[in-house]
């Protein structure tokens, strides 16, 4: 039977290929990706020492007592969405210029953590905002335009998401990905030019609080930081298997 | 009106003149011996399937191939490839010796792409179309060109019918009369004898003759061995990602039933084994000596230099377009302004204006109101543009796709601006809000948030429309736009705040600085995203 001969060894063919372009597609810039290198116990060994730097070793805060602690992680997940969301506007700009997958799924890959860091830190700023403001939500400036950077890049990872492994459909993801960013250093300064009642942790004059404080605050950026890239590599993988997967059962038929 | 056949038909279409300008403007094509299209090491592949690989093919001026192929064998995707509407990921496209990623707009206007699909718009009428295109050409009086090409095809009666209302044959021999619009010097048909009566595909065959006669080339796909062998001087049978048989078409005429087995033979084997070169399977003939009387330079018809052309032409002809689409629309854009005013009737219903002082909110209602009722039709008008491939109608003219954006966004803003002259004074009535000696800062604040957000707007229901068709836009639409048009609305929602409530422009100029960011930011990204956007589907 040469015709079932052939469709195998094509398929065995095409398997080897795959594994060959997964494992570069899965680091843009070529070997294991960042991420993928971090060992594990040291990305854990890190968020342990913030959360113990963070509830225990840094002082109670004078009106808000404990409740002011979840500043530490509100701070670092927010931050680890900015980063994110960097991520995505780099990659995406990369993967229109040089046309590489890779780049196109690391930018997927780093939406999907930035919408979850934004989640953490929108629903951890919530729990404060009760303890501090006596209510879950108000329409504050910053508040608002984080809320809207979640939905952007929430319509980014839909847009993405149908893309069925579509280079072309990719790129207009890629479109909304750059557009998106433009509204991260609207975020940022939006508090500037609009009065609200979310505080400014870091101002020209340097940090407002104790030195204790600050230092489990710079850990728990350093800590979710790691935690971030680790993630990455990890998400970053699955990207890559799911949709060698999903373009190799499309060439079977 | 199939009398044309017997009318000289033919000798009308091989007498032509050479179209309206003189010959030697910069774009005309280059006489010499360059081939007309040349493809050099093509690899296209399409979600993970390899479709065309390594692929080498050549068309000398005077020639004309056909392309044939089972199923899913590349036919369309080479085609759209050798016609610039597809970039390869490997390999590269010449035309008349000049590489496609370099070619000027006047040279790209020598290609007639006659596409599976019609590159036409529905709520326009064949004529309207026609004009459409041979505007975007340059063409020199382009109703009448319109009506000229109709006349020829005999399709004059259907003339100022719709598209939509066409049968599927009609509307072809409309795209067959678009793709011969410009004069070409290099047709590209894939598979344009679908749904045509006899009469039409003499006709057809005609053309094509008279494109070989005029020292023009042309390259066609089809299923009807017989006819294509008859029509072509050469065929090229896809197979296996690359060629898997070429060579002369003159040896098998009259010979169906033998070619036809050579055909599956060397397709069957080809999608087996991946074959990559068909000439070791030896063809009757070699393909470059068999349409060498077919060479006296470029033909006279090619070497007619097309229209002026450039950004300003293909701006007025979309602008002139969306006018009429627009126009045509106008029971929609009725339901439009009715479904803004329910808005202000919901919330005066549910605010109570007589005993509430409704200044504060007067803004985000009217905005609230604008917003649903321009994005829908936003999103349908960048649909339009790819239901039937009319954007790579445009960009087969030779136009640039971020002059289509900004036309179609210039089209957005005034008919924004009217929705809004409209809107104020009826939302103010309804919700008793009179804005006395705040007007002035009103207008501005309106005015400049239409501004930004007409572009951005534009922008992310373009990639909507794209990304989901007319299936799940509407769905998806809110989503992925209202986020990006929020920075918009705010400003313009609190600028206006600010003169109602009486606080003036102290209050109101950081609001208005953020729409002037604003809008510049989505003036100018759409420059690079927007080709983008349009060249997404290659």
């Amino acid at each position: 039977m040469p015709e079932d001969g052939g469709t195998v060894m094509v398929a065995g063919a095409g398997g080897m290929q795959v594994h060959g372009r997964a494992r570069a597609a899965g680091a843009p810039l070529g070997g294991r990706s960042l991420g993928e290198r971090l060992p594990a116990w040291l990305v854990w060994l890190a968020v342990a020492a913030s959360l113990y730097l963070g509830l225990v070793y840094a002082p109670p805060e004078r009106t808000m007592g404990d409740a002011q602690r979840i500043m530490y992680f509100h701070v670092a997940a927010a931050w680890n969405g900015f980063l994110a969301f960097g991520v995505v506007f780099a990659a995406v700009i990369l993967f229109l210029r040089t046309g590489r997958r890779g780049w196109s799924r690391l930018a997927y890959a780093s939406a999907e953590l930035g919408v979850f860091f934004t989640t953490v830190c929108i629903v951890g700023g919530s729990v404060w905002a009760r303890a501090d403001w006596n209510t879950w939500w108000t329409w504050d400036p910053k508040l608002t335009t984080t809320l809207l950077l979640w939905f952007i890049f929430l319509g980014f990872l839909v847009v993405r998401g149908s893309a069925e492994n579509d280079p072309a459909r990719e790129r207009l993801a890629a479109v909304i990905g750059i557009v998106g960013f433009f509204a991260v250093p609207l975020v940022y300064f939006s508090n500037v030019l609009w009065v609200g009642l979310h505080p400014r942790v870091v101002t020209l004059s340097g940090f407002a609080m104790p030195p204790r404080m600050v230092v489990a605050l710079m850990f728990s950026f350093f800590a979710f930081t790691l935690f971030y890239l680790w993630l990455l590599g990890k998400r970053l993988r699955l990207v890559v298997l799911t949709e060698e997967i999903a373009a190799l059962r499309d060439r079977l038929g | 009106m199939p009398l044309d056949l017997r009318s000289g038909y033919l000798e009308r279409l091989s007498a032509a003149p050479p179209g309206p300008h003189a010959a030697g403007e910069p774009g005309a094509v280059p006489r010499g011996a360059a081939p007309a299209v040349e493809a050099c090491g093509l690899r296209f592949a399409y979600g993970g399937r390899t479709v065309l690989d390594r692929l080498d093919l050549s068309v000398r001026p005077g020639e004309v191939v056909a392309l044939l192929g089972p199923n899913g064998s590349g036919k369309s995707t080479l085609l759209r490839l050798l016609a610039g509407l597809a970039v390869p990921q490997a390999g590269r496209v010449r035309w008349w010796g000049v590489a496609a990623s370099a070619a000027p707009p006047a040279l790209r206007r020598r290609l007639g792409v006659l596409s599976h699909e019609s590159f036409l718009f529905d709520e326009l009428t064949a004529a309207e179309n026609l004009a459409y295109y041979a505007a975007l050409l340059g063409l020199d009086a382009p109703a009448e060109r319109a009506r000229e090409a109709l006349r020829l095809e005999g399709l004059l009666l259907h003339a100022d019918r719709p598209v939509a209302s066409l049968s599927r044959g009609l509307a072809q021999r409309v795209a067959i009369c678009r793709a011969w619009l410009g004069d070409p010097a290099l047709i590209l048909a894939d598979e344009a004898e679908t749904g045509l009566d006899p009469p039409a595909t003499a006709r057809f065959r005609a053309r094509i003759a008279a494109q070989r006669a005029r020292g023009g080339a042309a390259v066609f796909t089809g299923h009807d061995l017989a006819a294509a062998l008859a029509l072509a001087d050469r065929y090229v049978l896809l197979g296996g990602a690359n060629v898997a048989d070429e060579g002369a078409a003159s040896p098998w005429r009259g010979r169906g039933d033998a070619f036809a087995a050579r055909y599956v033979a060397a397709t069957s084997a080809a999608r087996r084994l991946g074959v990559r070169r068909g000439s070791s399977a030896g063809g009757p003939a070699e393909a470059p000596a068999v349409a060498a009387q077919a060479a006296p330079g470029a033909g006279s018809g090619a070497s007619a230099a097309r229209g002026r052309g450039g950004a300003w032409t293909a701006f007025r002809a979309v602008l002139g377009r969306e006018a009429r689409l627009w126009s045509r629309g106008r029971g929609r854009f009725g339901a439009m302004l009715a479904f803004g005013l329910l808005v202000a009737v919901v919330f005066g219903f549910a605010l109570d204006p007589t005993s509430v002082d409704l200044r504060p909110v007067f803004a985000g209602v009217v905005w609230t109101g604008t917003m649903f009722a321009a994005l829908p039709a936003l999103e349908r008008s960048f649909a339009a543009e790819w239901r039937h491939g009319a954007a790579d109608g445009y960009r087969a003219a030779g136009a640039d796709a971020a002059v289509l954006f900004y036309a179609k966004c210039v089209g957005a803003l005034l008919a924004l601006g009217a929705g809004l002259a409209l809107f104020c004074p009826a939302f103010g009535a309804m919700l008793q809000v009179r804005p006395g000696g705040a007007a002035g800062g009103l207008a501005a604040a309106f005015g400049l948030g239409a501004l930004g957000l007409a572009p951005a707007g534009s922008l992310s229901a373009a990639v909507v429309a794209r990304a989901f068709g007319g299936g799940a836009g509407p769905a998806v639409l809110p989503l992925v736009t209202l986020p990006v048009l929020a920075p918009g609305v705010l400003g313009a929602v609190r600028g206006a705040q600010a003169f109602l409530t009486g606080a003036g422009w102290p209050a109101a100029a950081p609001w208005l600085w953020l729409l002037g960011a604003y809008a510049l930011l989505f003036w100018s990204l759409p420059y690079a995203l927007f080709p983008v956007v349009a060249e997404a589907g290659a």
